[in-house]
């Protein structure tokens, strides 16, 4: 029900795409080598990093050949020992069988015979060749043959593969996504050597022609959520996808929601673990952050080094998580409710000493407390942005002035700096970053609540919530699931995660058909 | 409609159970038998049940309509409407009433300074998004809201009992004047409040996703939520009282707020008024609820404009329906049993079964 909210989105499919593809019946390589190499020259522009390299070969130099690649994208090492070095000089000693040229022409026989190179396409027309020529492959052209190939030579500097920044564990694998996409598929391939485990690849943005892959294993992900991925992926009209985040807008069910419907990570064996439970992943070329669905909510509380250390653990690491959730959320509302509306529920003697820092203070609780968690909110900012040698100043006066010096001066009171530190530390304990930023946003929705309706406000803000939470869904996955709907079967690995000799089960509210993960109930005695 | 939301049962029976405990295991039900409170509960308990058989009768004799449009077809076409629609109105006026009861316990116990307009249209806004996000929704929140009820709801006699307030003796004695006073409060006041009230729930029996098991979780869901509210009333009285309970309008509150453990753990009326809020919350957007859903059987309008349309009659009547406080309580103890529960909980159920049973006689000859 919620897809149709897609449609607007989409309001001309890939139409101009198409009509460039079309006009391509002008488009299609001559027989003139000269003209063509002319016409890749002018319509790059003439731009320097192209470079264009003609020469004769064969025994007697009868063949000449045009070869074209992009300075910086390709691997010059490939390019010279097995194109350049196999047609100049291989093509000259090979002694070809007059039968051969006799039955083939001579791309065929080059693809065929002389070209050590795996990957080698034929192309037909301009556009095929710029997105090839534009992706790192080497075109070779032959003078009197209307066709050319695209030899793959990829290979450009690259970050090389070290531990995510934004996910670190102590137990665990410290590989993290890079921003190449063969890089990241190969980091899970190594991960799943299934058949099954199917990536199927499209190019998206009109200029950037960026490779968006989906990862799945066929028979555990769930067909219909397939197609659902296949179906909003092609619904996307955009030119440019630079981060996994322009697809992440236009796919997610609730893009109004501060709830996050799409997961996104860093992390190989998080993406292998989600879809080995049936979820479907997005790789996107350009970034390391792969997205995930569909999701649900309690997954933004489990970290995946909690199936790596002990069960009992994990789940008690679990609780811990869920319980400074509400901590971060909550507790300025607490705060600014029980002390302005509600003293009676303070015990006496802490309401007596609150009462007596806040003597000095010259604001009510609620301005105090929104003062400070903005101010805080500044310095977490900043932090971000800031140079690294810097970074320590800024903490430095944070901590100085944000605790003592305000406390000091008689701004906000002490009992105020505890309560904005408690929340800040139980943010930053969701594994999930993006869902740590819904939490900011909903904390000062409480905190107004809060001030205007004391707890009543708190708890039926709350309500409210969870009617949003409810209500939402992930690729028709209902987001609260297995919480509610309430599925038994799936609380073994919920809210707490029993040993993994006692969980069979994928899953059931995500996967496909395959259900059973393995049966080993004989290994304890 | 293209196609009906579906809840399960477990959502069923948490909205049930979620929806009579509501506001009855805050505001004292059946105190006017003294001591014997938790009996007249216990009572109008079995009577709920008996009374929930005649309601599964008439669904089962249509699984798949709503009440309003089940109404039409056992009826026919204009008197089926008009009393749909009186139904509707009935639902509209109880939802008022619950929202003015809370309103008032939030104004008079936690926000003394706030207008009851304010506090009111607030959970009318709270509601009327709930009921925008339909009944899939407002189950699957029964259902996490139920854990949360039940585990403060256990809270309670733990802390009582850990602070030694219970009193047995006050429990005692037993039907000191006979059944005399106990029936009467269980007929009718705890048998329609809170458990003839389950005749809402006829507007969604036909959502359920297995519809053969509607009788089995109704009667599980008023047992429960029967036994629960006996014994919290219980645990009042033997905390403070049949005297002080008859006369206490928030009996819970004050049980509550007498809890000291070791001069921390004290003054816990927020516990009682977390579950106030979210109990409340349901039977509101249930009667709600219910009214909307009738009103879009009924009436061909969008589903925005009737949920505008009774949200704002909901609030606006939860005002206006009593000018104080007494005159409210008065009307709802006295008038609003007879004059309403009366007939739309036990007569029209009951002529209905009748009807339905003479048919099917004559459909059998």
């Amino acid at each position: 029900m919620s897809y149709k909210k897609l449609s607007y989105k989409k309001k001309q499919p890939n139409s101009n795409q198409k009509n460039e593809v079309i006009k391509s019946s002008g488009n299609s390589l001559t027989q003139d080598l000269k003209e063509n190499l002319e016409r890749i020259q002018e319509t790059l522009g003439n731009s320097s990093d192209i470079v264009v390299r003609e020469f004769y070969a064969g025994k007697y130099g009868q063949m000449h050949i045009g070869i074209v690649y992009v300075d910086g994208l390709i691997d010059k090492n490939i390019v010279q020992r097995f194109i350049l070095e196999a047609l100049m000089l291989n093509l000259r000693e090979a002694e070809l069988d007059s039968t051969v040229f006799l039955q083939e022409n001579e791309l065929q026989v080059l693809k065929k015979a002389v070209l050590p190179a795996g990957e080698v396409k034929e192309i037909v027309d301009f556009n095929e060749l710029f997105l090839h020529l534009l992706s790192g492959d080497t075109i070779v052209i032959i003078n009197g043959v209307s066709r050319g190939m695209a030899i793959g030579t990829k290979g450009w500097t690259d970050r090389g593969i070290e531990e995510p920044g934004s996910e670190s564990v102590v137990r665990g694998p410290r590989d993290g996504f890079t921003e190449t996409l063969r890089t990241n598929t190969a980091l899970l391939r190594r991960r799943i050597r299934d058949p099954n485990f199917w990536i199927e690849t499209r190019r998206l943005g009109r200029r950037t022609k960026t490779d968006v892959s989906i990862a799945y294993i066929k028979g555990v992900a769930s067909d219909r959520v397939v197609q659902e991925v296949h179906r909003r992926l092609d619904s996307i009209d955009i030119d440019a996808v630079l981060e996994s985040g322009y697809i992440e807008e236009f796919v997610q069910d609730a893009p109004y929601s501060l709830f996050p419907t799409i997961y996104n990570t860093e992390r190989p064996d998080k993406v292998v673990s989600a879809i080995l439970e049936g979820r479907v992943a997005i790789l996107v070329d350009g970034t390391p952050f792969v997205l995930l669905v569909p999701v649900v909510f309690i997954q933004f509380f489990q970290a995946s080094e909690d199936y790596y250390h002990r069960f009992d653990i994990s789940t008690l690491i679990r609780l811990l998580r869920f319980m400074c959730f509400f901590l971060a959320l909550l507790v300025p509302s607490f705060y600014v409710a029980a002390t302005t509306f509600h003293q009676e529920m303070i015990p006496t003697t802490l309401l007596v000493s609150i009462a007596a820092q806040r003597e000095g203070v010259p604001f009510p609780a609620a301005v105090e407390a929104l003062l400070m968690e903005i101010s805080f909110e500044i310095l977490r900012e900043a932090g971000i942005r800031l140079p690294r040698a810097v970074g320590s100043a800024i903490s430095i006066v944070g901590a100085l002035v944000l605790g003592e010096a305000a406390v000091r001066a008689g701004i906000v009171s002490p009992a105020m700096v505890i309560v904005v530190s408690v929340t800040a530390i139980s943010n930053f304990v969701s594994p999930a970053f993006n869902m740590a930023m819904s939490i900011r946003i909903l904390r000062f929705l409480f905190l107004i609540l809060a001030s205007t309706f004391g707890l009543f406000g708190i708890v039926l803000g709350l309500i409210a919530m969870v009617l949003h939470l409810c209500g939402l869904s992930s690729f028709g996955v209902p987001y609260m699931s297995p919480m509610a709907p309430l599925i038994m079967q799936d609380q073994k690995d919920a809210m707490v995660r029993l040993p993994r000799f006692g969980v069979f089960k994928r899953p059931n509210f995500i996967r496909g058909n395959d259900a059973v993960r393995g049966r080993n109930p004989g290994n304890r005695k | 409609m293209t196609h009906k939301p579906k809840i399960t049962s477990s959502q069923l029976f948490s909205l049930m159970v979620l929806f009579e405990l509501g506001s009855a295991i805050v505001i004292g039900v059946g105190t006017k038998a003294k001591q014997d409170a938790w009996l007249a509960i216990l009572l109008g308990m079995v009577g709920g049940s008996f009374l929930f058989l005649s309601y599964h009768y008439i669904y089962k004799n249509y699984p798949e309509l709503s009440f309003s449009i089940l109404l039409q077809r056992s009826l026919g076409k204009i008197p089926g409407k008009a009393l749909a629609l009186l139904y509707i109105f009935y639902f509209m006026y109880i939802a008022a009433r619950v929202l003015r009861d809370f309103g008032e316990l939030l104004v008079t116990t936690a926000l003394p300074e706030t207008p009851i307009a304010a506090a009111n249209l607030f959970i009318m806004l709270v509601v009327a998004y709930g009921s925008y996000l339909g009944i899939e929704v407002l189950g699957r929140s029964g259902e996490i809201f139920f854990v949360v009820f039940m585990f403060l709801g256990f809270l309670f006699p733990l802390l009582a009992f850990a602070a030694g307030l219970p009193k047995g003796e006050n429990l005692l004695p037993i039907l000191e004047q006979g059944w005399k006073p106990v029936l009467t409060t269980a007929f009718p006041v705890t048998l329609t409040f809170p458990f003839g009230e389950t005749v809402v729930f006829m507007m969604f029996f036909s959502n359920l996703g297995s519809p053969g098991k509607v009788l089995k979780v109704g009667e599980a869901a008023i047992m429960l939520s029967g036994l629960i509210l006996s014994s919290i009333i219980a645990l009042n009285i033997s905390i403070l009282g049949p005297t002080i309970i008859e006369n206490a309008t928030f009996p819970l509150l004050k049980s509550l707020g007498k809890v000291s453990i070791g001069n921390f753990i004290q003054r816990l009326d927020s516990i009682a008024i977390t579950l106030l809020i979210v109990g409340g919350f349901f039977k509101i957007a249930v009667f709600t609820f219910a009214a909307i859903c009738g009103m879009q059987d009924i009436l061909n309008i969008k589903k925005r404009f009737i949920i505008i349309f009774v949200g704002i009659t909901v609030f606006v009547a939860s005002l206006n329906i009593a000018s104080n406080v007494p005159e409210h309580l008065e009307i709802g103890l006295k008038l609003v049993p007879i004059y309403l529960h009366l007939p739309f909980q036990i007569g029209i159920p009951l002529i209905l079964c009748i009807i339905i049973m003479i048919r099917n006689r004559f459909a059998k000859k």
